[in-house]
């Protein structure tokens, strides 16, 4: 069967959890013998030829440049990559399958390009869309938080949208259209997968049918857990790490200030390490924030910089607790996902899909959101040896890729969709209330 | 007063303050009208009891103008002249449209006089004159009418609409416009849907978004883009060329190179349709069912004698935005008879139970179903008159109510108007909207006054 995976950019070239699920399904798909292809966006003038939109960057990957300029709307600058470019690559290819694991860059209009390309060609063709991330919802990066005081969001209307967005002179109708369009493009896919059930339910309230969302994670190549650091006999699991990106909406501000919570037993046994870069693409605030915290916390901070994939384990193994202090609700954050499969509990933000990955008191535990003092008391708790023994007991084992491909199998040789059904408007404004469980 | 746009202006010339204090007079804008005319606005006051003129053509032979003129409060006149002034301040401004000014203005200046007596000159200084597009000499006209004040209606009928009148707009009978198609048009069409643009171009592909997902549509319908716009034209070929094999909806454009306004664009849109019905459609109309277009028909053919057929309206926020209009008298603008639209604002849900099709004087254009024959033949078209756009669909309504045709509203049939706020207007501009509403609603009313009564009175 030909399965035609498209992501919204390259791993070789980008770092995201999204195109690394992406390009893991697309390889273990060559693996158990599918005939797989990878179509992936970018934004690289250089690595385009002129007169078509494609290049190739290895047998089997094919490389869409495609510069996004609305990114209110989701659409590409150059319409006419979607209806001709696309659509022959559509027609030259003949997938079976056609899953889309994004629409960012590409333009959520190719998505209505793949179900009118199943409508002429006439025989079974599954359109699939994976979300894994909150675009369609919230214009605001998708981060469902409001734009000026950085709180959550639990109400997606227009009205309330167009006030947040009012700095930049949005109106209600600008997000009735936004609605509606998308709507519109995403009528007629057979099946989304949506790696948690928080995301799940997002959508569900926005107005796709529930039926026809999967709950999936991102599946995981399989490894051994690590051993626990070696302790010294008076020493407790003082060692803390943040993973990632280093960006506002992440909290590392919120972690490295817990570690003035701390109470004064704990204060000079406990560390935070923090792999990852990026801070000085923020704020000034912020990036004055951090500077300010760092200087105040003398050696119990350390900043390694940046990390390759490979280096995980052994960084890892010099740590304790993985803290994924995030302010927003995330999705299924990969951080999370190879935490648990080294053997690592997590601390984490008790909202969204952090919330629904780590079990409370089970394999990690959770902090208020925000809120240092609470963070403090968590990190206090799992530096406790016993503790600490109990929830990395309990680290679950990551699905594997293997075995996330074959939950999507239903959705792969189900029966096609031919319902012109778009996704419901529940009231005048879909409501996006009450989503924090 | 200076104005770079300006073909003529005038400023006084040697005079001595006791010539001032007995007339001091002030032109604030006077620029040419069609070929021939001049409009010419400005106050006046003095101390004495004198007849004061101010004369066009020579000292020998000359006319009058304030006695064309039309006379109507400033008080702004009388504060810089000082409360001295034996001039009434409702007498302190005065318009006048002089039809052949242009042809009598001799030795390029006017006179101001008292008891016969020239007290001083005013210059005029004549420039090449570029030829103002009319419907920017029609704004001028108009930005100088005080809405307020009693005196509106009179300076439009003595001044202003014969002013207007002689101006030379573009009509639509003479346009001949540039058609393409876009996809495969359906053979017989049940309805030709025509949708004028101006201003933006985004609100049409919004449109086909929707129309993608219903199939009677694009199988049985012609959809008909007028562009009206001539500063899009270039950018709106493009536009077509790269959105339309995107939806795949197929489309007609017609371009023609001219601003004609919303009744010319209709009127033009209306006569290269194809099919025996049509529906008139604003470009921020978005539909909310598949297969609307044939519901409208289906409910067409049950009504006896229908003229216009019109449909329930929402805003956004499923309020309700058009339910039917109903005439009414507005006092805010002396009494004229305004266009309401009564329930707008209120939730749907609440605004009636069950849902139903109604008899109704007038509906709104922004959706409104008709058959070819009866636009054209029994109701005229669109009339070309008002300026810009407003006030066409009501007078068709009453064309077509005189032609013993009835008109319906329907609530079967909902979609949803994106009727917005023009947020970024400034003041200035929000006024001479509000000055060009005021004269196309007095256009409507003179035309319209007696059956309008009579209707109000049978309520």
């Amino acid at each position: 069967m030909r399965v035609l995976i498209i992501a919204h950019a390259h791993p070789d070239f980008s770092k995201g959890g999204g195109e690394l699920a992406a390009y893991q399904m697309f390889q273990a798909l060559q693996q158990r013998g599918d005939d797989a292809w990878f179509l992936a966006a970018h934004r690289e003038q250089s690595l385009s030829h002129g007169g078509t939109p494609f290049s190739v960057l290895r047998e089997r990957e094919i490389l869409w440049f495609a510069p996004m300029t609305d990114h209110f709307l989701i659409a590409p600058s150059n319409r006419q990559t979607v209806w001709k470019d696309f659509r022959e690559l559509l027609e030259r290819l003949q997938p079976e399958v056609i899953h889309f694991h994004h629409y960012m860059n590409i333009g959520i209009q190719a998505i209505q390009q793949a179900v009118q390309y199943r409508k002429t060609v006439g025989k079974s063709v599954r359109v699939i869309l994976t979300l894994h991330e909150y675009l369609v919802i919230c214009a605001n990066d998708g981060q469902m938080i409001l734009r000026q005081t950085k709180e959550l969001c639990t109400e997606a209307n227009p009205p309330r949208c167009a006030y947040c967005f009012r700095d930049i002179g949005k109106q209600p109708e600008d997000f009735f259209l936004r609605n509606r369009l998308f709507r519109a493009c995403l009528t007629g896919v057979d099946a989304f997968v949506a790696p948690s059930h928080f995301l799940k339910k997002a959508y569900v309230r926005w107005g796709l049918a529930e039926e026809q969302i999967a709950v999936i994670e991102n599946g995981q190549p399989p490894v051994g857990k690590l051993l626990p650091r070696g302790l010294r006999d008076d020493e407790v699991r003082g060692e803390f790490a943040y993973f990632g990106q280093i960006n506002q909406f992440k909290g590392l501000d919120i972690l490295l200030s817990a570690l003035d919570f701390l109470p004064k037993a704990s204060r000079k046994k406990i560390r935070v390490q923090v792999f990852g870069t990026g801070l000085e693409n923020q704020p000034e605030a912020f990036q004055q924030t951090i500077a300010q915290l760092r200087e105040r916390l003398g050696r119990y901070v350390v900043f390694h910089g940046s990390y390759r994939t490979e280096q995980l384990p052994g960084l890892l193994s010099t740590v304790d607790t993985v803290v994924v202090p995030s302010i927003w609700w995330e999705n299924s954050p990969l951080v999370i996902q190879e935490a648990f499969k080294y053997g690592r509990p997590v601390i984490c933000s008790d909202v969204g899909g952090m919330r629904e990955k780590v079990r409370d008191g089970v394999d990690g535990l959770h902090f208020s959101c925000r809120s240092p003092a609470s963070l403090a008391e968590a990190m206090v708790k799992a530096s406790e040896p016993n503790t600490w023994d109990h929830l990395h007991r309990n680290t679950p084992v990551p699905v594997t890729v293997v075995a996330c491909l074959e939950q999507h199998d239903p959705l792969y040789f189900g029966k096609t969709n031919d319902l012109q059904k778009r996704p419901a408007e529940l009231s005048p404004w879909a409501v996006l209330a009450n989503v924090l469980n | 007063m200076i104005d770079a746009n300006n073909a003529i202006s005038a400023t006084r010339v040697h005079a001595h303050n006791r010539a001032l204090s007995k007339c001091r007079a002030v032109i604030d804008d006077i620029f040419p009208v069609g070929e021939t005319g001049f409009f010419v606005v400005g106050g006046i006051a003095g101390i004495g009891q004198y007849t004061r003129e101010i004369w066009l053509g020579s000292d020998t032979e000359h006319c009058d103008i304030l006695q064309q003129a039309s006379r109507y409060p400033r008080p702004d006149t009388i504060a810089e002249t000082g409360s001295h002034s034996d001039y009434r301040i409702s007498d302190s401004g005065f318009m006048a449209f002089i039809p052949d000014g242009m042809l009598r203005l001799r030795e390029e200046r006017l006179a101001v006089v008292c008891d016969g007596e020239v007290l001083y000159h005013l210059e005029v200084r004549k420039m090449p004159i570029c030829g103002m597009p009319p419907l920017e000499t029609a704004k001028r006209l108009l930005r100088h009418v005080p809405l307020h004040g009693g005196r509106m209606r009179e300076l439009f009928e003595r001044q202003i609409a014969p002013a207007i009148t002689t101006l030379d707009f573009p009509n639509s009978a003479t346009i001949k416009p540039t058609i393409r198609e876009y996809g495969v048009m359906p053979k017989q069409p049940i309805a030709s849907v025509v949708v004028p643009l101006y201003g933006r171009l985004d609100l049409m592909e919004h449109q086909l978004s929707e129309f993608r997902l219903d199939a009677p549509f694009c199988a049985e319908v012609e959809l008909i883009y007028v562009l009206d716009d001539p500063k899009l034209q270039d950018s709106f070929t493009s536009f077509c060329h790269a959105v339309a094999p995107l939806y795949g909806v197929p489309f007609r454009t017609l371009t023609y190179g001219i601003n004609l306004g919303y009744a010319g664009a209709n009127n033009i849109g209306a006569r290269v349709a194809r099919s025996e019905y049509l529906v008139l459609l604003n470009s921020d109309i978005l539909p909310d069912q598949p297969g609307w277009v044939q519901t409208l028909k289906a409910i067409y053919q049950q009504l006896p004698d229908c003229g216009a057929l019109g449909v329930r309206l929402l805003f956004p926020d499923g309020s309700i935005q058009h339910d039917g209009m109903r005439f009414e008298r507005f006092p805010f603008l002396d009494h004229l008879w305004i266009n309401a639209h009564p329930g707008k604002g209120l939730p749907a849900s609440e605004a009636s139970l069950p849902t139903t099709t109604t008899l109704v004087p007038a509906v709104t254009a922004a959706c409104l179903w008709v058959s070819r024959e009866d636009f054209f033949k029994t109701a005229g078209g669109f009339d070309e008159g008002y300026l810009i756009g407003d006030f066409e669909d009501s007078d068709l309504c009453l064309k077509l109510l005189v032609k013993g045709r009835r008109n319906y509203l329907t609530q079967e049939v909902v979609l949803y108007h994106l009727e917005r706020q023009s947020q970024s207007l400034s003041s200035e501009t929000r006024l001479l909207r509000e000055q060009i509403t005021a004269y196309n609603c007095w256009r409507h009313t003179q035309r319209w006054d007696a059956m309008l009564s009579r209707l109000c009175e049978e309520d």
